[in-house]
């Protein structure tokens, strides 16, 4: 299977607030190593504060490490034109931020910024999400948490990305809405689509992944097959964190 | 001539106010009013001296001294500080000169100190309020903006494009207090510098003159400042690879 994203050794030092204010080092990743394979559902799990997200903002240069490599397609993310490599790999963001206007206009942001003026695209996009076209002309103020989700995962898809990444991206959202938005990421992986998606919901991980990178406290503590991860000869740590025995770290 | 002596009684009332409301504002009353004082005594000095020797240099001194201290007031309110003083420096500077410039090429105004030192520094004073204005607001957007702004980089936006919508509104909040003014002049205020000639016995339909050539220049210096100053601050809150600094959301 042909891989679409490396990483190798990646580490990051943050530095955060302690509780007089003062800023204080904390390794946030920690020498990260993983392969995410073309088409797959590939899923970074671990509890709150363990640097999923840092993690998941580096793979589209939002965020850049200390020290290591990610290679797209075989080559450095650092060589590839940023604008074009965001455009190829696509990101839903844990609370959706919708730009003023209607939603159409909304889905149509990355595709207008090419130039590209055509707007019949818009209500197949809206559709793929899990929306009815009835919403392309309503305001994007108007909308529900679960709503605006959709039009942020329509909006990055039309910049046809190869890979989309997620963040947490069904945490705000009810049972239904949930479910819908699971069938969604089986559908567009489907069609080739790669999907990196990171969530702290053990049970999602599993309905949803092919394989799971689970990190604890900034450290690779699982690269798996998610039945094997699931499985009886899983690492300790890895069935502690499974079984909900795990401390969650604060950040 | 005027008593500027009795003038403390004036002073006396307004910290009489501060102790029986207890504002606590007695000391910086007693700052403000010294300091006042001290400097425009040591500017009355200065431009005695610079408008007697009518040399370019002395003047021009001067005139550079008003911007640096323009962009230091300015800097203070700015994301970061020391960027932020060059950038003021380079917009206070800029403004000042293309607007006061254009004046003197017009034959508007001539190049003598008392015409020249006067108009620059009232383009300076609002140049540099619009440019704090900026320099405030532009920090408070960007930060009530991130989200939007990182969701349009992500979308394959420059950080130009990301970050029109706060840059726009920052702009628009820069440029308020001087369109205000010129909407309500002579309405409300007669200016500083159309009082000051009725006071030395010109005719008002003479000072209007002046104050009208005024307004219109303190409104295209302070174009060119915020502009000036909008374009080179996007430094101050994005990395090269079009991405937020990571201290904006500390």
């Amino acid at each position: 299977m042909k891989e679409r994203l490396r990483v190798i050794g990646l580490s990051k030092t943050k530095y955060l607030p302690d509780k007089n204010g003062r800023l204080q080092p904390k390794k946030v990743l920690d020498n990260i190593d993983f392969a995410v394979n073309d088409g797959e559902v590939f899923v970074i799990l671990g509890p709150t504060g363990s640097g999923k997200t840092t993690l998941l903002r580096m793979l589209n240069r939002l965020d850049v490490p200390d020290s290591g490599r990610i290679l797209f397609d075989g080559k450095d993310t650092e060589e590839w034109d940023v604008l074009e490599l965001r455009r190829k790999i696509g990101m839903v963001f844990q609370t959706p931020a919708l730009f003023d206007g209607t939603v159409e206009e909304d889905v149509l942001y990355g595709h207008r910024l090419r130039g590209d003026k055509d707007h019949a695209i818009a209500a197949e996009l809206l559709s793929k999400a899990g929306l009815s076209t009835g919403f392309l002309h309503r305001s994007t103020r108007e909308l529900s948490a679960g709503e605006k989700q959709k039009v942020a995962i329509a909006r990055a898809l039309a910049n046809q990305p190869e890979v989309l990444l997620m963040d947490e991206p069904s945490s705000a959202q009810d049972p239904s809405s949930k479910a819908s938005f699971e069938n969604f990421v089986r559908k567009a992986a489907g069609t080739g689509l790669t999907v990196v998606m990171v969530t702290h919901d053990v049970e999602q991980a599993r309905r949803l992944a092919n394989r799971i990178l689970l990190i604890v406290d900034g450290q690779k503590t699982a690269e798996e097959e998610t039945r094997r991860l699931f499985g009886e000869d899983a690492p300790e740590i890895a069935k502690r964190f499974l079984e909900g025995n795990m401390e969650v770290t604060q950040e | 001539m005027i008593k500027v002596w009795a003038s403390l009684l004036l002073v006396g009332i307004a910290l009489f106010l501060s102790r029986i409301e207890r504002a606590r504002l007695e000391s910086d009353i007693i700052i403000g009013t010294v300091r006042a004082f001290v400097q425009l005594l040591a500017i009355g000095y200065i431009l005695d001296y610079i408008f007697d020797l009518r040399r370019v240099e002395y003047m021009l001194l001067l005139l550079t001294a008003m911007v640096l201290v323009g962009a230091f007031t300015s800097s203070r309110r700015a994301f970061r500080k020391r960027q932020g003083f060059f950038m003021a420096a380079l917009g206070l500077g800029a403004g000042t000169a293309l607007t006061i410039g254009l004046m003197v090429a017009l034959k508007i105004i001539s190049t003598e100190p008392k015409f020249l030192i006067p108009f620059s520094g009232m383009v300076i004073g609002n140049s540099m309020r619009a440019c704090s204005i900026l320099f405030e607001r532009l920090t408070s957007e960007v930060r009530l903006s991130t989200p939007r702004i990182e969701a349009a980089l992500a979308l394959g936006a420059t950080t130009a494009q990301a970050a029109s919508a706060p840059m726009r509104a920052s702009f628009r909040a820069s440029m308020i207090p001087i369109l205000d003014t010129v909407k309500v002049v002579g309405l409300i205020q007669l200016p500083g510098a159309m009082t000051g000639m009725l006071i030395a016995g010109a005719r008002p339909t003479e000072a209007i003159k002046y104050q009208i050539v005024i307004m219109y220049m303190i409104l295209c210096a302070v174009s060119i400042t915020v502009s000036l100053v909008l374009f080179l601050s996007r430094r101050m809150y994005f990395e090269p690879g079009h991405r937020l600094a990571d201290t904006i959301a500390q």
